[in-house]
């Protein structure tokens, strides 16, 4: 009857087009006054407590230096050391769209941002060199995608606050999966690329793109390479991406002016305002499941019908992959993380590589309808219709199917560094 | 009443930029600190926490000025479907109705809260402040969201088109 009660609230929610804070507020509100007969007091003592977590300052500051970069010139820089390192190769043009959406994804930590900055660059390039317009929209796509396996990662962040694992494990254990994504995106972009699309290595070129690109190149060393050694916590790194950030593009690159800052820092607050209030309300909808105890019966009643590890990855994998389809990323990993992850945990699966594989599975959900946002951001940026850009992905959400599946039967891809 | 909003509007993005750079520079700070005189501040980590708190409280008002918090939109053109013409209309002012009763709510909660805090006048012990002063963005968030709703409950137009902006 109960159970009958929340989905009724839910759907009424719904229909009334209500923001998924109210959604996540409603439903703690719900359970807290009828299950535990307590006042709404306590979700408001909950969501305080939610927000005063000092993981979450990495939040904000990477948002900011995401805003920060994509105003500046970053992106162009680094597709032109992209394209003068990949000119010679067959489809080098579009490994070199790979290759600039993996490392400004390193920058951002964001898909549709990762898009944007280098869809709008790229897109005319590779028609110019008479790209099949149904490769190019796709490789871009699924491209921008990237963002949100290549660490550090904000789906990351809140993966780790949600299922209570280190954001550092994650970020680093991130790595190996985005390096296998990034193989084989590239690989099919050689493959799939017209043969005749060729160009002579220019070394002039390339070390005059190494000369303007350099402290581009060198951002996601020293966010990556401060987190990996231990010298930061997440939580700094991000501070210092926003400090080099600021230092090279108003001191070095000079194409982003101080006052623009201002309008940075406010759209970057509207920005976490929107993530904050439907964090700390999961976190109190999370918070009254674990005292009920819930993830661990929903572990009881799954462990009756999985039996293994193994089918347990398969079954886990199809459900991401069609929540992935319906609702948004951060969404799926509120209310799906706390969940899930003490069943991977009972299953005998490590909660980093869970966290990894959901992460990947979430990413596919970029680019599938009715609800994957790069699909909207690209049918803006292309001029296409959404119908033709999911026509486009198509043929390459089967390479992202396989990389998703070496990354869920092979946990060393993504703990190998962890282990080291 | 817009002109009002407006410049409420104009504050809290002043105010938001303002505490994102404090963010900013305090986690620097200790950063600078730990590394430069090898001594960490674990105030200004806790500092930034709060001013973190609060610009994502009024980071979130900001986004309700614009009607456009993260929200499934699956029974958007069922309205159309029913009233015509009239649906959209419809559609915010009961959007926005149920939304100003849930920040009401809410913010009528945490006023309680509040001044629980206040009456056992607790405090924040690394930063040696009055725990209310802390926890003030709540109420206050969920007033001025409150405000934004109910303006949209009567003027659906306007609401409308941030949406039609945003396409």
């Amino acid at each position: 009857m109960s159970f009958v009660l929340i989905f009724l609230l839910l759907v009424f929610l719904v229909l009334l087009g209500q923001p998924l804070f109210v959604l996540m507020g409603s439903m703690a509100g719900f359970c807290y006054l009828y299950f535990a007969q307590d006042s709404l007091k306590v979700v408001i003592e909950d969501i305080f407590f939610a927000g005063d977590k000092e993981i979450l300052l990495a939040i904000p500051l990477f948002v900011l230096a995401g805003q920060i970069m994509t105003k500046g010139s970053i992106s162009k820089r680094l597709i032109r050391i992209a394209r003068a390192l990949t000119a010679p190769i067959p489809g080098g043009l579009g490994v070199a769209a790979i290759l600039s959406c993996a490392v400004f994804a390193a920058i951002s930590g964001s898909s549709p941002v990762t898009l944007i900055a280098i869809g709008g660059v790229m897109y005319p390039a590779l028609m110019n060199a008479r790209y099949p317009k149904d490769l190019s929209m796709g490789l871009l796509s699924v491209g921008g995608t990237l963002g949100i396996i290549v660490p550090p990662s904000i789906p990351m962040i809140i993966f780790a606050i949600m299922a209570s694992v280190s954001v550092t494990d994650l970020f680093v254990a991130g790595i190996g999966p985005s390096l296998v994504l990034i193989l084989a995106l590239s690989l099919y972009a050689m493959l799939m690329s017209p043969k005749t699309v060729r160009e002579p290595f220019d070394k002039s070129e390339f070390f005059l793109a190494i000369k303007h690109g350099t402290f581009s190149l060198l951002m996601p060393l020293v966010i990556l390479g401060g987190i990996y050694s231990g010298f930061f916590t997440a939580t700094e790194s991000a501070a210092i991406a926003v400090l080099y950030a600021l230092v090279i593009e108003i001191l070095i690159h000079r194409e982003f002016k101080f006052l623009e800052l201002k309008m940075v820092l406010s759209e970057s607050a509207e920005m976490l305002g929107t993530l904050f209030l439907i964090l700390i309300l999961a976190v109190s909808l999370n918070k009254f499941m674990t005292y009920e105890q819930i993830p661990q019966q929903l572990v009881d009643l799954m462990s009756s019908f999985i039996s293994s590890k193994f089918s347990f990855i398969i079954a886990v994998n199809i459900l991401l992959l069609f929540v992935g389809c319906i609702m948004d990323v951060m969404s799926a990993i509120l209310v799906l993380a706390p969940i899930l992850t003490p069943m991977a945990v009972h299953y005998g699966m490590d909660p980093i590589h869970f966290g990894i594989m959901m992460i990947v599975n979430l990413e596919i959900g970029y680019v599938t309808p009715p609800v994957g946002i790069n699909l909207f951001v690209a049918s803006g940026i292309f001029k296409e219709p959404i119908g033709k850009i999911t026509k486009a992905v198509l043929p390459i959400l089967v390479v992202l199917l396989i990389c998703l599946t070496i990354v869920s039967f092979f946990p060393e891809i993504s703990l190998y560094l962890l282990k080291r | 009443m817009i002109q009002i909003l407006n410049r409420l509007l104009t504050v809290e993005k002043l105010v938001c930029a303002f505490l994102m750079m404090v963010i900013f520079l305090l986690v620097l700070l200790d950063i600078s600190a730990r590394e430069v005189f090898k001594n960490s501040l674990p105030w200004a980590q806790k500092l930034a926490v709060y001013c973190m708190i609060w610009a994502g409280f009024i980071g979130a008002s900001l986004v309700s000025a614009k009607n456009a918090h993260l929200r499934p939109e699956l029974a958007d053109k069922l309205w159309s479907k029913f009233f015509g013409k009239q649906g959209p209309e419809y559609f915010v002012r009961a959007q926005n109705a149920v939304l100003c009763l849930f920040c009401l709510t809410l913010g009528y909660y945490s006023l309680q809260y509040i001044h629980e805090s206040y009456e056992f006048a607790e405090k924040n012990i690394v930063l040696d402040i009055s725990t209310w002063i802390l926890q003030l963005a709540m109420p206050y968030t969920f007033l001025s969201m409150f405000v934004r709703h109910l303006y949209f409950v009567f003027n659906p137009k306007y609401a409308l088109s941030f949406e039609k902006e945003m396409i």
